[in-house]
């Protein structure tokens, strides 16, 4: 506990030493005679005495005649004489910036510029496009429906519209009037060259309040390596500081030592409870169906709630408004992918259409005729995106979007089938109310459920499980003025859980249920003087439990004590919390600012799943209730954020520490599935997560990529576990390092690598063991729980993109993608456990200790199609 | 068998493109002192002969030998009023027996104690009675498997169980005897039956081979099925977790199996009704569509 207070305290230490070095600037004495002159002339005589470059704009009146007195004095107090305290002073390294403090003067109007940024070729807005306006050194970013609103007071100004990827467009506007000015940025010729994580003006990184938030391009995801060259959401976040993985080839994934339950996947606003595909060796989301990709660590803004540690938010593509487009890709892992975009009644609205299926069958079939037991074998998914949009006037906007998917995994020879599919569907109403104040109005369906027959039991049973959730949102931005913006709103879930079912006997049924989750909510950012910019939020969350259901109550040994039966909408049981939010940003100058944030999460929903890995076949969506109180996390985190050599580089540095109650876990040996009284299995405790992340980015240039590295620690306390000593979570994992790399060797050609590198998953190893029944396995004894850890992991992927230099007169682009995946078939291991040798085939049972590994190299070629 | 245990494991994954591998490793972490804990495995039934209770000693996690076996403890069996005495045989250290006219009773609570080296441990368990036989044709039915391995003749048969048996109303333990005509010798299988259903049985429950009789029709089979408490069951339930299913792709998280014996001692001692059958496998058993 001491250590990580420790270094917290040396992150502030450092922090506060560059303050001070930076104030020291303008602390600087300098010894001047009388000097009478302009304002300018008075600045430039300053700077030769001090070789401190001012920066200021036309704004500012600098042909003022103006005498400063002689003597020693600092240089603070020179400018004070030479201006009034309407100006600020924003110091830099060697560089002192004067900026308007008060943009507004009691004579003067202010009028508002509004409108939505898009991407020239296919009318796609831009979700977090900068607007930067010169004189005044301030600006405003797109919210993700691309739109922006700046109040200005009167006067003519440079308009600089940004976003990465994309060539500036410079607009001289003069303001006398509400303006609406829609802006469409064409594609930079040399976008290929530009890794982006965060987007926007080249200093964003440094002048957003956002903290622990990472922003993904598909187009960077799609030019790195990946399983069977399939590019894949998931996979890249894993490769992102302070997130984690357990077991290779899986989706889940764990953020800053929180549960896999506890991050909140959102398509489209709509929640994904189960991201995987082929037992998690790819996630659901398609890349060709996908615009924009934001995952929130900490200092999640308080309209995201439900879940208590990160939030993924997956906004699908638009459509083109403007053209035809038609993409097909053939890979060997990801199957055949087929995605349709194209204008509706001549750009008024756009629709999308993206489905994918694996084409696996005749390999089985060929498979099932030579080696019998393969017979029957089926191993397939599907899914279908489609969204359409449409722009009902200036001021309307109706998008509807889905999701369909399903995996069908069919195991004869194991009596083992298994089918998983999610559902989601949003459709929503963009309304401006007026140019300051932005509205959406959003309902919401998702569903996610499992099918698992299991032939082998004395009766062939099949169980099913799932949950279905119908939201509906209104939430509003009021833009207010330059320096405020407000974001509130309000939400309502209904969710229907189906824990779990089976066609044979009910008496193995886990009741369902229901329950309506509210959230109220209000945050407000607001500048305050050059340097700080505040987000103040407050969330306040209703849970409700409602019947028809069966419910029961438990003794101190968790025995079943009592059965009460509530009727269809009775509320029985209900939770209220509120979830405060902050966040801030200092800026020191324009190259390095520090950040800060704080938020409590409460998450009302639990994932069950009782395994040491983290394939999904088995899990259950389980509510809050009388006898299971909701997860609360509260989170701290500090980071210094810093640019070099003209922002070609970002590098930053973050500490957090995580703080959680009711945190859920097993008892030993817990039956989650087929057992109707599951929450006498479930213990509650307490758990605790640190760690500091440092991240370097090369943005521009030939060369690009990113390194980080995070140092992190989590664990857990739950009575009746561990001797109710604290253990790591399952996910633990002190030292991850984690690297990409994209450098185009000819136009024809890009390469790209990911390396990472991790310390090994923690796990429980046996101290000793014992005879019995005549097994020739002992029975381990177990000492501590995690105590233990695999060995290192580490993997290196390649992968070369084949462009055909462009033929204008070829309306069909093929491109190849050849890539490989653990390049020195590093065979990290999956588990590790004592038990018979399965790697020999002898009918001998021998103890041994085995080590299971899961994916070595795998070479693999796709050709994508655009027309 | 364990062959196409294997290939069950490899088509999971060879079906997507890539393989899983399993390797012995050396890990010197287990190579350390073992508390040398005692372990008790005990049983007394209804029947009227002579019951075991077997002491030995925790022993390191990967051995391949024997835990040491512990000999000159003073072992006994009460329900409350009568105490039986066990006596160790001499030619099974660590075996203790009691006399061959002890007789067990259904709703009693039985409790062992062993004193050995100046400790005393105690374990209780309370004879639950036993569930009626099924029907002899349900033991040639799914989930058993009958299959006719050897070429050229269609009248013996390998009649094949599952480690256990999912979805019973109460926990019970059967054991199979019958003549094997191949190997020429007495054969016997030994299969659990569980209340509700554990995945990870299922799946990929490749540990040892599934318990076998060989039959055709005039096999004589005799079967007897023993009832288990729910401590018993929980028990047994965690070892078959620990060591048949540990290794699977859905494992549960580690665990200590839990025991009833005190003073940290390890293992179990249980209490049993049993019941026993003889029947003959007809040729009407055997002309079931698997």
């Amino acid at each position: 506990m001491l250590t990580k207070f420790k270094l917290l305290f040396f992150l502030l230490l450092i922090i506060v030493h560059q303050i001070k070095a930076q104030d020291a600037i303008l602390d600087k004495e300098i010894i001047l005679n009388n000097l009478t002159g302009t304002i300018e002339e008075v600045l430039s005589k300053l700077s030769e005495k001090t070789a401190i470059n001012f920066t200021y704009s036309n704004q500012i009146e600098t042909s003022k005649v103006v005498t400063v007195k002689g003597g020693k004095q600092t240089v603070k107090s020179i400018l004070d004489q030479l201006f009034t305290n309407e100006i600020a002073y924003i110091v830099g390294k060697n560089r002192i910036i004067l900026s308007l403090k008060t943009r507004k003067k009691k004579d003067n109007k202010n009028f508002t510029v509004s409108g939505h940024i898009s991407d020239s070729t296919n009318g796609e807005f831009l979700i977090g496009a900068t607007v930067f306006v010169e004189e005044l050194s301030d600006g405003a970013v797109t919210n993700l429906y691309g739109f922006y609103s700046l109040t200005l007071p009167t006067g003519t100004y440079t308009f600089l519209y940004t976003f990465i990827g994309y060539k500036t467009i410079r607009k001289k506007i003069t303001l006398s009037a509400d303006l609406k000015v829609d802006i469409e940025l064409p594609v930079s010729s040399t976008q290929l060259n530009e890794i982006e994580i965060t987007s926007g003006a080249k200093e964003r990184n440094i002048l957003s309040k956002e903290i622990s938030t990472h922003k993904l391009s598909i187009r960077n995801i799609e030019a790195m390596p990946a399983i069977g060259g399939n590019p894949d959401i998931i996979k890249s976040i894993q490769l992102l500081p302070g997130v984690t993985t357990v077991g290779e080839g899986s989706t889940g994934f764990f953020v800053r030592g929180g549960g896999r339950d506890q991050n909140l996947i959102l398509l489209d606003e709509a929640p994904v409870y189960n991201p995987s595909h082929l037992l998690g060796l790819l996630s659901v989301f398609n890349t060709d169906a996908i615009k924009d990709i934001t995952l929130y660590k900490g200092g999640i803004p308080a309209q995201y709630g439900g879940r208590a540690s990160s939030i993924l938010d997956i906004r699908m593509k638009e459509g083109s408004t403007k053209k035809l487009n038609v993409k097909a890709v053939l890979g060997p892992v990801g199957g055949a992918k087929l995605t349709v975009d194209a204008p509706i009644r001549q750009g008024k609205g756009a629709f999308m259409l993206s489905g994918r299926r694996t084409y696996f069958e005749p390999f089985l079939w060929a498979l099932g005729r030579v080696q019998p037991t393969a017979k029957g074998i089926r191993l397939s998914f599907y899914d279908f995106n489609a969204k359409v949009n449409y722009t009902l006037d200036d001021k309307n906007k109706l998008f509807l979007s889905g999701y369909f998917g399903r995996d069908i995994n069919r195991l004869p020879i194991l009596d083992f089938d298994i089918r998983w599919g999610n559902q989601t569907g949003t459709l929503r109403w963009n309304h401006l109310f007026n140019n300051k104040l932005f509205s959406n109005l959003t309902l919401i369906y998702s569903g996610y459920n499992y099918k698992l027959d299991i032939p082998a039991a004395e009766i062939p049973v099949g169980w099913e499980s799932g949950i279905r959730d119908t939201h509906i949102k209104y939430d509003f931005t009021l833009f207010s003025n330059p320096s405020t913006t407000f974001n509130f709103g309000l939400n309502t879930i209904h969710h229907r859980f189906d824990p779990g079912s089976n066609d044979v006997d009910s008496q193995f049924d886990i009741p369902n249920s229901q329950a309506l989750e509210h959230g109220l909510f209000l945050g407000i950012e607001k500048e305050v003087g050059n340097s700080l910019l505040l987000e103040l939020g407050m969330r306040w969350s209703l849970f409700q439990n409602v019947g028809k259901t069966t419910s029961f109550r438990f003794d101190e040994a968790y025995l079943p004590i009592d059965t009460i039966n509530y009727s269809a909408g009775e509320l029985y049981n209900s939770f209220n919390h509120f979830e405060p939010r902050f966040s801030a940003r200092y800026l020191i100058d324009d190259k390095q600012s520090i950040k800060m944030s704080y938020n409590r999460m409460v998450q009302y929903l639990h994932m069950l799943a009782n395994s040491s890995l983290s394939f999904t076949a088995f899990d259950v969506w389980y509510p809050s209730g009388p006898n299971i109180d909701p997860l609360i996390v509260d989170q701290v985190s500090i980071g210094y954020f810093r640019n070099f050599k003209d922002n070609q580089f970002e590098a930053s540095i973050e500490g957090y520490y995580k703080n959680s109650s009711n945190q859920i876990d097993y008892k030993d040996f817990a039956q989650i599935t087929f057992n109707p009284l599951l929450e006498g299995e479930l213990r509650r405790g307490k758990g605790w997560s640190y760690g500091l992340e440092f991240f370097l980015k090369k943005k521009a240039g030939k060369f690009t990529g990113w390194f980080s590295y995070t140092w992190s620690r989590a664990f857990h306390q739950i009575p009746e576990i561990n001797n109710n000593s604290p253990f790591p979570a399952l996910y633990d994992q002190p030292h991850k390092i984690a690297t990409t790399a994209l450098y185009p060797i000819s136009k024809k050609f890009t390469l790209s690598a990911n390396w990472v590198y991790n310390t090994g998953g923690a796990i429980t190893l046996p101290v000793e063991g014992y005879d019995y029944g005549g097994s020739v396995i002992p029975v381990p004894v177990y000492n501590s729980r995690n105590d233990s850890r695999l060995p290192d992991y580490h993997r290196l992927d390649l992968s070369l993109k084949i462009n055909p230099l462009k033929n204008e007169y070829r309306k069909v682009k093929i491109e190849g993608v050849v890539s490989v995946y653990n390049v020195y078939s590093r065979l990290n291991a999956l588990s590790i456990f004592v038990g018979d040798d399965f790697s020999s085939g002898s009918d001998e049972v021998r103890t041994v200790v085995n080590k299971v590994t899961l994916l070595p190299i795998i070479p693999s070629f796709s050709l994508l199609f655009k027309y | 068998m364990k062959k196409i245990k294997l290939i069950h494991l490899s088509f999971i994954f060879s079906l997507f493109f890539y393989t899983a591998c399993i390797e012995v490793i050396e890990l010197s972490e287990l190579d350390r002192p073992t508390s040398a804990s005692l372990v008790i495995e005990g049983l007394i039934t209804n029947e009227t002969k002579p019951h075991a209770v077997s002491l030995s000693r925790t022993k390191v996690a990967d051995s391949n030998s024997t835990g040491e076996k512990v000999s000159g403890a003073k072992v006994e069996i009460t329900d409350g009023i009568n105490v039986f005495r066990l006596s160790e045989i001499d030619t099974l250290p660590g075996i203790y027996v009691t006399e061959p006219n002890v007789t067990g009773e259904i709703g009693k609570t039985y409790t062992l104690t062993v004193e050995v080296d100046q400790i005393t441990y105690a374990a209780s368990d309370v004879m639950q009675p036993v569930a009626p036989f099924e029907p002899v044709q349900a033991l040639f039915e799914q989930p058993n498997r009958l299959e006719n391995t050897l070429d050229n003749n269609t009248d013996i048969y390998d009649l094949r169980f599952p480690h256990v048996r999912y979805g019973v109303a109460v926990p019970s333990r059967q054991t199979l005897f019958a003549f094997d005509s191949i190997a020429n010798g007495l054969r016997q299988a030994v299969f659990y039956e569980f209340p509700r259903i554990d995945p990870q049985g299922f799946l990929l429950n490749f540990a040892g081979s599934n318990p076998m009789l060989v039959v055709q029709a005039g096999t004589t089979i005799l079967q007897s099925k023993s009832s288990l408490s729910a401590p018993h069951y929980e028990f047994v339930r965690a070892v078959y977790s620990e060591t048949r299913f540990r290794g699977a792709l859905f494992d549960n998280i580690p665990g200590n199996a839990p025991t009833n014996v005190s003073n940290g001692g390890k293992g179990f001692f249980g209490a049993s009704a049993v019941i026993s059958r003889t029947f003959t496998v007809t040729e009407a058993n055997l002309d079931v569509d698997q």
